[in-house]
């Protein structure tokens, strides 16, 4: 009425076993809306307050130690029926309005959220604030002391109390003073008793629970109010029960013999109060449900046409197509153009770990299958780690800078988990180990230049000398990379993923793209294309590279992927004391082979290998693809594969099928290598 | 919100953005050269090397800073540092001092292009920065020296706090670095904020 300026009705029954009604009562009045009665549960020599006397004074008629007995009507009320609670004859009240109050409650939802407890006080009849470990302190309603005086004067204590110190003796506040005002006590009732068979006497008004419901939840068995909640779903609305959580637990307490306090309150969640969902993410919607990463190339992949992918929060460049060519054409188009002739991508998303100390190659030999001791400083090594029960954890390059100065290399996407596990070990399970880790992804930006002329390009970009006799494959350095600007401080790593004749160049991020303009130009003469991660890919399952997720699935061990070769006998490793175990090394374990489709047809998606595709199912799975594409080297779809004892079946002719595609493809086991297997390409 | 939209918020150009009035100023504070310096304390060889090569006192306590005239040191955890050249300042070298540390039973990494730096200024600094990140900014809680790490939205941060204008500089990770100065610029918005031209960090 006061917020909205409406009237709820016109003639109006105030039911109430308390003073602050007939504020209510009042008001309805002074908006022109008739008081049929004012019915108190109350006798006459509690109805002392300041309200009830002003009501009194303006003839409100008041009918007291009585309770609404019954209600009539249809589609709204249209009238109640009125008793003495000692019993009597009921007489019938004409109204479209019913207020019912019952007293107060402290709002103490956010207290009790906070670990604060609470304690029951008879005289409220409501649960209040007791105390709490946090610097939490309740005030006025909240703490159960109703009335405008009392919240004026516990703010004033309270609110000096919490600024503390010289803050509140600089700023005296005088606390206001306020009328004095009598407040009568209430009559606990929980309930009018039932009259008749059917009287429904409702406890929640928004999920419709019933005194008798809560009754039949007594008799149930369900005498916990947790239980009573779930039961009845009494307090699971809207206002999550500020209306009727304390009369249904009231009830439980007098069904079962119990006290109030015994009985308790349900736990209080958040939220407090109903929240628009959309208060929660915030701003965080759309593109910034996660923050984006970008690369130090980015605009320049963004300016020549780069198609973008996610790679976990990277932006990587999935191709770039020219006009007129569809991506996966332009795919194609780079990973022929580098076996060909040469292109460079961007790998600066690579995980990047610097190790340091004197026990860094004991730390490497640990955590690595293979050895690091026998790696020479200005050296490159591949590296892969397993889990404790000997599964491929994750794969890289590890190179030594210096003496007691390791870098190494993770995949993108494992950068942050390698780099927990390794800081574990450390601290945990090695702390007497002298070796210290730092995450530098973000401190280089990095380009793979490759292919047969990556050496023509570099000779043009580089000052040290990178003649196949200098800077063999596998060498790392220190060098200056020629650009515009002037010279950019490099590391240079002979290494390559694509099996071409390759080179990364690190530098410092905020010269990435100084260093990659100086490498589109010196490999402009040569016709270098920029190449994305599906050309990438492409190269790789290409020449067989293993990808941590596809072939290291979380089930595959180093030799599974043919790697038994890189497992160090003359040292322990994470993971070697498991490698024993009799299922691991079973005859018929899933082995890796490379698939070459026959003709022509393409190699269906996600395809499992079987040796008779027309087999009624259950058909056995001989094994299942793990990465596929189009080889534009070799013009056909090929596979990399798990399958069973592969490497004893080069030679024989499977079938690749999908039969949720219903696709399938004759396909030729062989090495899982399909260009250059002796590696000539590498070491040129 | 729509993603598509006209304003400049978001732009790195010098020049006042948003409501009238700056109440921020927002500037990128160019890192020449930072390093992570990482050691026991409990070793007193690492402890002597360290002020003997970079002329600093760690800083001991948990996130508090230590500043010479040359160098920022901020505390990262129990046994690693950030050291920020501010001026020609003992950072060089850095091949012979990893040696010397590494034979003190310590490290030293080079992450001078890790980190894109701003300092944040101006009398809703600390309103720009509470609307990303749960620190209490307060003078009472965050004091001048005061290096803290945090997350604005889901980003790491490092936070310190230069002077009592209040001036503070934070520091991301260089691959997030757009996003966040673009959630920098929207928090900002509403206060009016400039972009002044790039400063050395200071």
């Amino acid at each position: 009425m006061k917020r909205y300026g409406v009237r709820p009705g016109t003639r109006a029954v105030v039911f109430t076993n308390n003073d602050s009604a007939y504020a209510t009562a009042l008001a309805l009045r002074a908006a022109d809306v008739a008081i049929a009665a004012i019915v108190d549960a109350r006798p006459e020599s509690q109805l002392i307050g300041t309200l009830p006397q002003r009501a009194r004074a303006l003839g409100l008629p008041i009918v007291a130690e009585s309770a609404i007995t019954g209600a009539h009507g249809g589609k709204r009320v249209e009238a109640v029926d009125i008793a003495p609670l000692a019993g009597g004859a009921a007489r019938r009240l004409d109204c479209d309005l019913v207020c019912v109050s019952g007293g107060w409650n402290p709002a103490v939802q956010l207290f009790s959220q906070a670990r604060g407890t609470l304690r029951y006080d008879d005289a409220l009849a409501a649960f209040v604030p007791e105390s709490s470990r946090l610097p939490i302190q309740p005030v006025g309603a909240a703490n159960g002391r109703f009335g405008l005086a009392a919240a004026l004067s516990d703010g004033h204590a309270e609110g000096g109390a919490a600024a503390g110190g010289t803050a509140a003796a600089e700023s005296v506040i005088a606390a206001p003073r306020t009328d004095a005002e009598r407040t009568g006590t209430l009559r606990v009732l929980w309930s009018v008793p039932a009259r008749n068979r059917g009287d429904k006497r409702f406890v929640d008004l928004q999920d419709d629970v019933t005194a008798a419901d809560i009754a039949l939840a007594a008799r149930e068995g369900y005498t916990s109010v947790e239980h009573l909640k779930r039961y009845t779903t009494l307090g699971m609305g809207p206002d999550q029960g500020k209306t009727s959580n304390m009369v249904g637990l009231a009830l439980l307490a007098e069904l079962t013999g119990r006290s109030i306090p015994d009985v308790g309150t349900t736990t209080f969640r958040p939220p407090y109060t109903p929240v628009t969902l959309g208060a929660f993410p915030g701003r965080e919607c759309g593109a910034h449900v996660e923050p984006t990463r970008y690369s130090a190339m980015h605009d320049w992949h963004l300016e020549h046409g780069a198609r973008f992918v996610n790679a976990g929060l990277w932006k990587r460049p999935h191709s770039y197509p020219r006009p007129g060519e569809s991506p996966e054409d332009a795919a194609n188009r780079e990973a022929k153009n580098v076996r060909t002739n040469v292109g460079v991508v961007d790998v600066s998303t690579l995980g990047k770990i610097e190790l340091q100390g004197k026990d860094a190659a004991e730390f490497l030999n640990r955590v690595y299958i293979n050895r690091w001791d026998t790696l020479a400083v200005g050296r490159c090594r591949y590296g892969v780690m397993l889990r404790e029960d000997g599964i491929v954890l994750d794969d890289g390059t590890t190179s030594r800078l210096a003496a007691t100065h390791y870098l190494m290399t993770t995949t993108t996407a494992n950068a942050v988990a390698v780099m927990q596990h390794l800081e574990r070990l450390l601290q945990v399970d090695w702390p007497d180990l002298e070796v210290r880790v730092a995450s530098v992804t973000e401190q280089w930006a990095a380009a793979a230049v490759s292919g047969p002329r990556a050496r023509d390009v570099l000779v043009r970009l580089v000052d040290i000398d990178v003649s196949n006799a200098a800077f063999p494959f596998l060498a790392v350095a220190e060098c200056q990379v020629r650009a515009a600007a002037g010279a950019i401080p490099a590391r240079l790593f002979r290494m390559s993923y694509s099996g071409e004749l390759a080179y990364e160049i690190h530098v410092p991020a905020d010269s990435g793209r100084a260093m990659w303009d100086a490498v589109i130009a010196a490999g402009e003469p040569f016709g270098l294309m920029p190449y994305g991660t599906e050309a990438m890919s492409t190269l790789r399952i290409e020449k067989g590279h293993v990808v941590i997720g596809p072939e290291a699935d979380g089930r595959t061990t180093a030799d599974d992927l043919g790697m038994s070769k890189l497992v160090s006998s003359a040292k322990w490793c994470i993971g070697k004391p498991l490698l024993d175990r009799p299922a691991l090394k079973t005859a018929d374990r899933w082995q890796l082979v490379g698939l070459t489709a026959q003709d022509g047809a393409p190699m269906p998606r996600a395809a499992k290998v079987v040796a008779d595709p027309d087999r009624a199912l259950p058909n056995p799975m001989q094994g299942h693809v793990t990465s596929w594409c189009w080889s534009p080297n070799r013009d056909a779809w090929i596979a990399l594969a798990l399958v069973a004892n592969g490497r004893a079946r080069h030679g024989e002719t499977l079938w690749a099928v999908s039969p949720l595609a219903n696709a399938r493809v004759r396909v030729k086991v062989g090495p899982p290598c399909f260009i250059d297997p002796d590696g000539e390409r590498l070491r040129a | 919100m729509p993603e598509a939209h006209d304003g400049p918020i978001g732009s790195t150009r010098p020049g006042h953005y948003g409501a009238a009035g700056i109440g921020v100023a927002l500037a990128e504070a160019t890192i020449t050269l930072a390093w992570n310096v990482q050691g026991d304390l409990a070793g007193p060889a690492f402890v002597e090397e360290a002020r003997r090569l970079f002329d600093v006192a760690l800083p001991l306590a948990p996130n508090t800073t230590a500043r010479t005239g040359a160098v920022t040191a901020l505390w990262l955890g129990p046994a690693s540092w950030l050291l920020v050249a501010r001026a020609a300042s003992p950072l060089v070298d850095y091949a012979a001092k990893r040696d010397a540390l590494n034979a003190a039973g310590g490290a030293l990494f080079d992450v001078s292009a890790s980190r894109v730096a701003w300092t944040v200024s101006g009398p809703h600094a600390a309103d720009v920065l509470a609307k990303g990140c749960p620190l209490d900014f307060h003078p009472r809680a965050f004091a001048t020296g005061t290096g803290a790490q945090s997350v604005f939205g889901h980003v790491n941060v490092l936070i310190d706090k230069r002077d009592d204008d209040p001036t503070f500089t934070v520091m991301v990770a260089r691959s997030f670095a757009r996003d966040v100065w673009h959630a920098f610029c929207e928090a900002a918005a509403q206060y009016g904020y400039g972009v002044l031209p790039p400063a050395p960090f200071r």
